[in-house]
């Protein structure tokens, strides 16, 4: 399950065609959203129901504990606010599914039921951007963790439809169950069209790679 | 030896869903786009929230779907939609204000390239 999990996080990168900054998108869309990081190989592809709700397929290997995460996520837009030079949103994302272990041998554990839950707020310009998330996983008998995440961007310079989009953003992580609970990110955010592509690195130099693509 | 078979057959539906299906299912986009629809546009809407190029995507996308509608072209900078509309077709403002917030937009103003019908939302102040 890991090695599908990172193929899928890097084939992913590989092919224009496929695709969370949004989390639901407009209806009837789909969205592929893609994250490596140093806690996880995540995919995420989603069917935007309507205008607050996108339903999706989810796959998630969690690097520290070596299990991965199989099940469907619901992802609702609780409320948006749109003003003439700026958009502000809340998001619900709940998750149910199982976890498989990926470690082989005599301590091998059993597959378990797992459900994730998360809520996330944005506010952003089209020079400035701001968000922060929680999230809560239960793995069952792989154990349960929460992470928070808050992150900042300044576009250098502002692009018109179509062009290339370019963002400096700084994340910061906490995960309080983790070996390192604190880490900070530094990311470049290029944005052109349907596509979305971040690559960073946190302050332990591990990378990160991001890619959202919306149909 | 089933339980492999169980997972390699799991694992390949998964791959399969999450690969090939938006590469089958979605067909390339035949209407016009681009700001050459701006000269050409029967409707001009003023929106709010209009932040990114995904928001761009999700209202070409939602009044492309319009049998009535020719082409789209969204405009950050001046935060406007331009539609074309096939000849002698007409798009109602009560239709582009339901339109608009099915994408997850709200509208500033509507005006038509006849002069009639034009819209302004009320002030909310």
């Amino acid at each position: 399950m890991r090695y599908l999990a990172i193929y899928l996080s890097v084939f992913g990168l590989s092919i224009s065609t496929i695709a969370e900054a949004r989390p639901v998108s407009y209806p009837e869309g789909w969205t592929l959203n893609i994250r490596n990081d140093v806690n996880q190989n995540s995919a995420l592809a989603h069917y935007t129901l309507d205008t607050n709700h996108a339903l999706g397929a989810r796959l998630r290997y969690d690097r520290e504990g070596d299990f991965t995460f199989v099940g469907a996520q619901l992802n609702r837009l609780v409320k948006r606010w749109n003003k003439p030079d700026s958009q502000a949103n809340i998001y619900g994302r709940v998750a149910i599914g199982k976890v498989v272990d990926d470690t082989s041998g005599p301590l091998k554990r059993d597959d378990d039921e797992a459900f994730f839950l998360g809520v996330s707020a944005d506010w952003e310009t089209r020079r400035y951007f701001i968000s922060a998330e929680a999230q809560h996983w239960e793995n069952g008998r792989f154990g349960e963790f929460s992470s928070f995440h808050a992150r900042l961007g300044i576009a250098p310079y502002v692009a018109n439809t179509g062009a290339l989009h370019t963002w400096f953003m700084i994340e910061g992580h906490n995960r309080p169950e983790s070996r390192d609970k604190l880490a900070t990110s530094a990311i470049l955010r290029f944005f052109k069209g349907p596509s979305l592509l971040e690559v960073g690195v946190d302050d332990q130099g591990e990378p990160l790679l991001n890619y959202v693509h919306s149909f | 030896m089933k339980l492999l078979k169980m997972k390699l057959v799991k694992s390949l539906m998964i791959a399969v869903l999450m690969t090939a299906t938006p590469a089958t299912v979605f067909a390339k986009d035949k209407k016009m786009s681009g700001p050459e629809v701006i000269e050409i546009a029967d409707v001009s809407i003023g929106l709010n929230g209009l932040v990114c190029d995904f928001c761009s995507l999700a209202l070409n996308k939602t009044f492309k779907k319009q049998d009535e509608v020719r082409g789209t072209h969204v405009d950050l900078d001046t935060k406007t939609l331009s539609v074309a509309l096939v000849t002698g077709e007409t798009l109602a403002n009560d239709d582009i204000l339901k339109l608009v917030k099915k994408a997850g937009y709200t509208v500033t103003s509507i005006s038509h390239k006849d002069g009639t019908n034009a819209y302004t939302a009320p002030n909310k102040s």
